[in-house]
């Protein structure tokens, strides 16, 4: 692996050669929010920004093609969905944004259940990373196992005095930086120490928070006046789950008929009251908190139970995005000092609300004709 | 101001120390100063946690048709218009709630003013100074005039005859100051239909509009997410983001305050109200009505008249 330096000005050129050869994407500011958008030749990435949005979306797509299919007189003709080989380079993604892909790896690169569509994304896709060089109030990734200069991705990189400290940290990621040797220069031993003094300063104006461990939380299962304390303000919309870098519920919905038709495989949340619904109209999570309790948990408990990493990064997006600014770290931090109160409030039964759906509701007989008896 | 949060929460504490209530709804420090939060208060003692300022966005009518207990709730003169709807639609019981009214000097625009003093992502303070905004970055403090970065419907409120069990009319000015609209005059159907493709094309779908709304009481069962009679499809793109937006908009029709809650919960920025204010505007003319008035009045939409025939509409 190889370890650069690349000069603020050559940056444009790097990123032109990129674009030549891949599709690029980039922090990109815009109307009403920032996001990662392909970038073109000459134009020069907000590399200064976090973007409102994450690149989750890149590879684990909002919504997609999984496969078409059509009835025909010899059997069925399945055609496989989107294309997915496209090369592609995510690059000025933020090191909490790298690690989430690696999280969301766990589940999708699972062999015993392969998710082929994101795989194929994430097989086709490159990542350079940009480390941090300040956080922001709503930034807590060293509370998760973190750094603001995570090494993750295949290229990492750091802005340091106006140059920037390239390092390569896969085969793919050298590939990047060698087809166009011309533009970097050799690093120095004090590049590589000023790039670890800025990583540990950031780090250090990064408040610390505690969080229990994925047994302690999930002991909190039964505790619900915990839970619904915690969700009493929620709305229960699923702005947090969309910005979430490594929410990764999706939903599988045909359109056409059963002659001729399309799968397509999205973007679903947990949040959502019809995401839990069951056949037949029974929801085992008919209430917000028993809601706001499976998305904690499967991120603080469940899925480091199973795969051994906390499923979130610390990126402070459902902070910053929550129409009624619910703060996730006053979750973590209340969950160390549980009192077990006595339940709360709680919400209408549903079917105390008077707004039946229409296209489930089971209406009952007009009028009970009594047989007498003898069957 | 102070004046009005220390009237507050000796309502608030009386309430539930007298158990006319089980909760205060609220406003808490959010965790950012130009961010409050809707704060459930169920302990008098905690009555002191609530706050009043002008980043109180939030219309804590939304939370009244899911309760299930006796509450009381803080509302702004354009969220004391909400809970009239409700009432008037009968989603609440109307002795289960006490309504506790501010005559408040108005609330800020987030966009307005970030755009006015750049991210309040790292604002450590944020206050109103007179008839100043003061945002403090990084140690510094960026002035700029309320009636420049208020919510436009604010210009527009009329506090004189506000709803309320309890009204602490503190004597606040009121905001004044200009609409900012980015409609322009002679906007005809082709340029509505550019700016909303523009708007619309980066819809995520969350649904957080719908839900931060006091009239989409449906919540589990709005016709979007029915699992028979799809009228959105699985695609995403503007058309289907559009199909949603307008569903919605028609739905709440001569239900819809135009507190702009929908579009402040916007996580990419959607400037919803202006759809909001269009279909309201032809629900003014048709109907001759002004939703959140009269607590007796059932909405045009929910009622058919014979005249609305015969005059044909």
């Amino acid at each position: 692996m190889v370890t650069k330096i690349l000069s603020a000005g050559n940056l444009q050129a790097w990123l032109d050669s990129l674009v030549a050869a891949y599709q690029v994407y980039a922090p990109v500011e815009g109307e009403g929010a920032s996001s990662f958008k392909k970038i073109a030749k000459g134009q020069m990435p907000a590399m200064d920004i976090r973007t409102d949005t994450p690149p989750k979306g890149l590879i684990f797509k909002q919504v997609e093609k999984i496969l078409s299919f059509e009835v025909n007189p010899d059997g069925i003709t399945v055609i496989p969905g989107d294309e997915n080989g496209t090369k592609k380079i995510v690059f000025g993604i933020r090191p909490c944004d790298s690690r989430s892909f690696t999280l969301t790896d766990k589940p999708f690169f699972d062999p015993n259940l392969p998710e082929n569509q994101y795989m194929g994304h994430r097989n086709a896709s490159a990542l350079v990373t940009t480390a941090c060089t300040s956080a922001c109030r709503t930034c807590f990734c060293t509370s998760i196992g973190g750094a603001p200069d995570e090494k993750t991705g295949d290229v990492w990189m750091m802005d340091i005095d106006g140059k920037y400290l390239v390092e390569s940290l896969t085969d793919k990621g050298e590939e990047l930086i060698k087809a166009n040797e011309g533009l970097f220069s050799d690093a120095s031993a004090d590049d590589e120490a000023a790039a670890k003094r800025i990583g540990e300063e950031v780090a250090n104006s990064m408040p610390k928070i505690n969080i229990a461990d994925a047994k302690a939380l999930d002991a909190l299962f039964n505790d619900d006046a915990f839970w619904q304390k915690l969700t009493d303000k929620c709305l229960s919309c699923g702005a947090c789950t969309f910005v979430c870098p490594t929410c990764y519920c999706f939903d599988v919905r045909d359109e056409g008929n059963t002659r001729k038709g399309e799968r397509y495989r999205g973007w679903d949340s947990c949040m959502f009251y019809q995401y839990n619904r069951a056949a037949g109209g029974h929801n085992p999570r008919e209430f917000h908190w028993k809601r706001m309790r499976q998305r904690m948990l499967h991120k603080f408990s469940y899925f480091p139970e199973k795969y051994g990493d906390i499923d979130c990064v610390g990126c402070g997006r459902c902070i910053r995005s929550c129409p009624v600014s619910y703060d996730l770290r006053d979750f973590l931090e209340g969950s160390l000092a549980v009192t077990g109160a006595a339940p709360v409030g709680f919400e209408k039964e549903l079917s105390d609300v008077d707004t039946k759906d229409r296209s489930c509701e089971i209406k009952p007989a007009d009028e009970t004709v009594k047989t007498g008896g003898g069957l | 101001m102070e004046k009005l949060e220390a009237e507050l929460r000796e309502k608030a504490k009386e309430l539930l120390e007298k158990e006319e209530v089980t909760t205060v709804i609220g406003w808490g420090a959010g965790w950012n100063p130009a961010k409050a939060s809707p704060l459930f208060v169920r302990d008098a003692q905690d009555a002191d946690k609530l706050v009043f300022n002008p980043f109180c966005q939030n219309n804590l009518a939304v939370y009244l048709p899911r309760l299930n207990e006796k509450a009381a709730v803080i509302t702004k003169p354009c969220d004391a218009g909400s809970v009239v709807a409700l009432i008037a639609e009968g989603k609440i019981d109307r002795e289960n709630v006490k309504v506790i009214s501010i005559k408040c000097p108005g609330t800020v625009n987030p966009a307005k003013l970030e755009a006015a003093v750049g991210s309040l992502d790292d604002a450590t303070a944020a206050y109103l100074d007179g008839d100043t905004i003061v945002v403090e970055v990084g140690g510094e403090a960026k002035r700029v005039p309320f009636a420049q970065v208020a919510l436009d419907s604010c210009y527009l409120c009329n506090q004189d005859n506000v709803f309320g069990d309890v009204v602490i009319d503190d004597g606040v000015t009121k905001v004044t100051g200009e609409a900012v609209s980015v409609v322009p005059e002679d906007a005809d159907s082709a340029w509505w239909r550019d700016f909303w493709a523009k708007e619309f094309d980066r819809c995520i779908r969350c649904y957080a509009c719908r839900e931060a709304c006091p009239a989409c009481y449906c919540r589990d069962n709005c016709a979007v997410q029915a699992l028979r009679e799809r009228w959105t499809g699985a695609k995403l793109d503007t058309k289907e983001a559009l199909m949603f937006h307008a569903q919605r908009a028609m739905h709440v029709a001569g239900r819809c305050t135009e507190c702009g809650s929908c579009e402040r919960a916007c996580p990419v920025g959607i400037p919803l109200s202006l759809l909001h204010k269009q279909v309201g505007d032809a629900v003014r003319k048709l109907f001759d009505f002004n939703v959140g008035e009269k607590a007796d009045v059932r909405p045009p939409l929910e009622v058919f008249r014979k005249e609305e025939l015969e005059s044909g509409h």
